[in-house]
């Protein structure tokens, strides 16, 4: 065996190296393994040894001084080219070591056993030797130890060197991810730096102490408060906030300490006194042994918004109130103007009637066509004031679309004869039958716009087609075209029609009248309803106009009142109130009655009727609203809560604002008449309730096939059918009922809400006894807020003046 | 027969009275708590039924109910008139040591079944 190649060589060493053995420590395990083998072997030298290219160095040895030698001063160097145990038995015997300068010397060693060390790769990397100062030989069983612990050996190098490379890995690892936590601690803090940054840079920025005093401040905070840093390090967080709200700031304060988070709007007062206002959150800054460190404050300066939303209010306060008073200015000027006219048409009708002389028939025939444009005219101005007030309301209600169209054309169908033009509609089938919306207002548009068609066109035709378009969130489109072979509209002129007061030409106004409101209106009122309008037009050929509104397709509407024939015959005179201030309505409604035998007994202000009320009996009253002294209303809450009296009340307003209709039915009227109307609507009304009421009288006692406000089952029971004990307990009802209805009312006055509750529960009792409903009364109990309440108590006069018609007849 | 009638409502009571009057009993009515509490304490009284409100100014029903329970050496039945029909309030007067419950409004005989049946026990 020989030397090894160059390069088996370096592999060699390599191999050596990457156990990291070489002057490494010593280490026990080794230390105790020598001990064994020389032991074992019975020689005072024993040596782990490792060597590479020109030493030898000592893992572990025992009876052996260097802990080194060079490698060719080495025996092992021979047991290093064979694989199994080099044995030298007398050393000076041996050709290879007998000039040794080890074996060659006093004491030098003359007995000498090894085997090498063997990495798994086969390369040998050191060897387990023992030797002797005396010539010697191993038994076999000694040999097959240092075998067997040679082994051992090498299996404690290949230990050593895995469990190197895991701590090695394992350190690369942890170095790794402790860069990578630093790296993004680095980046947050970095990031927390620049917001920390940006914040201080645009808004203030306070430091408190947890008990509230300064620490430190930015130049926003100081130019918002206007202290100085030095005034601001003695100030407490107190001395910023208006007197007014220190005791509040002691409690917000407190909160603060306790670590709650506060964010909201707050006045503080400046330096020189000024309020200001920020917009502030609060931050209990804790260290992280759960204590509050200090209080941070970021706000921003707001008071110009506070300013601005206050400048605001009070505009938004003035505006409803001007709001308000044009609304009542409408109502007024309604009032004012609708009267005489309406008392113009009004005997002009009765005269038509009466005259039978042609010439004063034609005259009279122009009164009342005057008359009626004028009150034309007169609606349109209301509408668009009301429009323009943003008070016209639009009613939604079921109606028959077919019906709407029909009534129009019943209308113009004698001007479309006239002129001899062909005026015809059409409606394609998928249009639903019945929609959901104002058919009112969409009347009052066809009628507009078919008027106008008719107006502007001399011959030819005139048509309306409607048609289904698409349904947008369960609201059906639905088309209107109103097409006519018309004088037409100069294409300039075309946005300038819907103008208000404006008319294609100055000359129309003069050759075909009108106020040029009517296409303006219409227009209004369709964007009202989330509708457009367009127009197209040829001159000499004819216009289109088309408008599309958006409705919820409707359903059947409820049957119409009954026909009246049948309770005309029933009921064909009485007595009626009239409550009418104007003479001249007075008259008119008074020879309109008196035609149909009526007794007409006249008051001219709520006062006189209230007299008139008292001596006589009526089947009904109309009663005008706006009257001196005692308005119509007021003289009807008379009527129900003093008289108590069941008696129909229709209402004569010239005010057709919607409000005013609910008002009136909240009075205790049962119905409203809106100036100027027609006789037969007149009648109609008049027949409707005087025939309702005389069957309520009729059917009054009847209290179980009546579905009335009371049953008397159960005072039956405890009276064991005393009528006089009955009629006594239906007194005592009134009386106390009535005194615990003013009671509530004054207790609603008084704000005393709780009152009220415990005087509805007292009343439960009452109600029991006579078979009353109770839920007013338990939604009474219960009610704790005001408006809530007003409506509950409305609800209750309601209740008790329904009961009190039935128990006083 | 002696009953005791505690009600505030004076066309409850009057009814009451009057119907139970129709039906041969006795009848002392109260319109509140403290008189009809001072008139269970006095040795003349021999009440053999009490009706009463739960809610009557002065002393409650409760207080009534109470008192009457608290008498010594007699066991007079009590039917509570509640308002409520709200169970809670109910199983309240139970707890009370109240016999019976009627929840107004009521009709008169369901009353008067109440009563006898108390009576016969």
């Amino acid at each position: 065996m020989n030397n090894f190649t160059p390069s088996q060589e370096i592999e060699r060493i390599q191999t050596l190296l990457s156990y990291g053995i070489l002057d490494s420590k010593p280490e026990q395990e080794f230390d105790d393994l020598v001990h064994l083998i020389s032991a074992i072997c019975e020689v005072p030298v024993a040596i782990i040894s490792m060597l590479d290219e020109n030493r030898q160095w000592y893992k572990a040895k025992v009876g052996m001084e260097f802990s080194d030698l060079p490698k060719n001063e080495t025996i092992c160097q021979y047991t290093l080219l064979q694989n199994e145990i080099l044995e030298i038995t007398d050393a000076l015997h041996d050709e290879r070591v007998k000039d040794n300068p080890h074996v060659n010397t006093e004491n030098g060693i003359r007995f000498y056993a090894g085997i090498s060390l063997q990495a798994p790769n086969g390369y040998n990397i050191g060897t387990l030797c023992v030797a002797d100062t005396k010539p010697r030989q191993l038994s076999s069983s000694q040999k097959k130890s240092l075998k067997l612990l040679s082994k051992q050996v090498m299996a404690l190098l290949e230990a050593r060197k895995r469990n190197r490379r895991l701590s090695e890995e394992l350190e690369l690892i942890l170095n790794n991810k402790i860069k990578e936590a630093e790296e993004k601690l680095f980046l947050k803090e970095n990031e927390y730096q620049h917001l920390l940054d940006s914040i201080k840079r645009s808004n203030s920025v306070v430091e408190f102490s947890p008990e509230g005093h300064v620490l430190s401040t930015n130049t926003i905070f100081r130019s918002f408060i206007g202290y100085s840093e030095e005034e601001l390090v003695k100030m407490h967080h107190s001395d910023f906030v208006d007197p007014k709200d220190k005791a509040k700031n002691v409690k917000f304060w407190q909160a603060l300490e306790n670590g709650y988070f506060k964010a909201g709007r707050f006045k503080r007062i400046r330096k020189n006194g000024d309020e200001v206002w920020m917009q502030a959150t609060y931050n209990p800054v804790r260290s992280p042994d759960g204590k509050i460190d200090k209080v941070l404050q970021i706000s921003q300066d707001i008071t110009l918004e506070i300013a601005a939303e206050k400048a605001m209010q009070v505009a938004k306060e003035a505006a409803e109130s001007l709001n308000h008073q044009k609304d009542s200015f409408i109502a007024n000027v309604s009032h004012e103007i609708r009267t005489p006219i309406h008392a113009v048409l009004g005997f002009t009708e009765l005269l038509l009637e009466q005259e039978r002389d042609h010439q004063k028939i034609s005259y009279l025939k122009s009164v009342k066509t005057a008359g009626d444009n004028l009150m034309f005219i007169i609606n349109d101005i209301l509408d668009l004031s009301k429009i323009e007030a943003g008070i016209i309301q639009m009613h939604a209600a079921n109606f028959r679309l077919k019906q709407v169209v029909e009534n129009v054309f019943s209308i113009l169908h004698l001007n479309a004869k006239q002129k001899q033009l062909k005026l015809t509609y059409s409606i394609s089938s998928d249009v639903p039958e019945y929609l959901l919306g104002d058919s009112n207002r969409l009347s009052q548009i066809l009628l507009n716009l078919l008027g106008n068609a008719l107006k502007f066109t001399h011959k030819g035709k005139v048509e309306l087609g409607i048609e289904f378009v698409e349904v947008q969130a369960e609201q059906h489109l639905i088309k209107f075209t109103v097409t006519d072979t018309g004088i037409g509209i100069e294409e300039d002129k075309l946005e300038k029609i819907f103008q208000r007061f404006s008319q294609a030409d100055e000359s129309i106004s003069r050759t075909f009248g009108g106020t040029g409101l009517g296409l303006n209106i219409s227009r209004q009122l369709v964007e009202r309803q989330n509708g457009t309008m367009e127009v197209e037009s040829k001159i000499g050929e004819g216009t289109k106009f088309t408008f599309s509104i958006p409705y919820p397709a409707g359903t059947k509407p409820e049957d119409q009142e009954p026909a009246l024939e049948e309770e005309k015959v029933i009921f064909t005179t009485g007595r009626i109130l009239l409550c009418e201030d104007n003479e001249l309505n007075q008259r008119l409604i008074e020879a309109i009655l008196k035609e149909k035998k009526f007794t007409v007994d006249i008051a001219g202000n709520g006062v006189a009727g209230i007299e008139l009320f008292r001596k006589n009996e009526y089947d009904l009253v109309l009663m005008d609203l706006q009257m001196p002294q005692q308005d119509g209303r007021e003289t009807t809450r008379i009527i129900r809560h003093e008289f108590h009296s069941p008696v129909p009340v229709v209402a004569l307003t010239a005010n057709f604002l919607n409000i005013e209709r609910e008002k009136c039915l909240q009075e205790g009227m049962n119905d409203y008449l809106s100036k100027p109307f027609k006789r037969e609507e007149l009648f109609e009304m008049i027949y409707r309730w005087i025939n309702k009421y005389r069957q309520e009288k009729l059917s009054v006692r009847r209290f179980n096939g009546y579905k009335a406000a009371v049953s008397l089952k159960h005072l039956e029971e405890m009276s064991d059918g005393n009528m006089e004990f009955q009629q006594e307990m239906i007194n005592l009802f009134l009386e106390n009922s009535e005194k615990s209805m003013q009671q509530m009312q004054l207790y609603f006055e008084q704000q005393e809400l709780r009152k009220i509750n415990s005087e509805a529960h007292h009343l439960k009792s009452s109600f029991g006894i006579i078979g009353a409903d109770l839920d007013v009364l338990q939604q009474l109990e219960e009610v704790s807020d005001p408006v809530e309440t007003k409506k509950h108590l409305q609800a209750l006069e309601k209740q008790l003046s329904e009961i009190f018609t039935i128990l006083k007849n | 027969m002696n009953i005791l009638l505690v009600e505030d409502d004076e066309m409850l009571q009057k009814s009451l009275v009057f119907y139970l009057q129709s039906n041969r009993f006795k009848v002392k009515a109260f319109d509140n708590g403290s008189d009809a509490i001072a008139y269970t304490e006095t040795p003349e009284n021999n009440i053999d039924l009490v009706i009463t409100d739960l809610n009557l100014p002065f002393a409650g029903g409760r207080q009534v109910l109470q008192a009457v329970k608290a008498l010594p050496g007699r066991e007079i039945p009590v039917i509570v008139l509640t308002s409520s029909g709200v169970e809670a309030t109910e199983l309240e007067v139970f707890d009370l040591g109240a016999d019976e419950f009627v929840t107004k409004p009521f009709s008169p005989p369901v009353l008067l079944k109440r009563i006898n049946k108390l009576m016969e026990n």
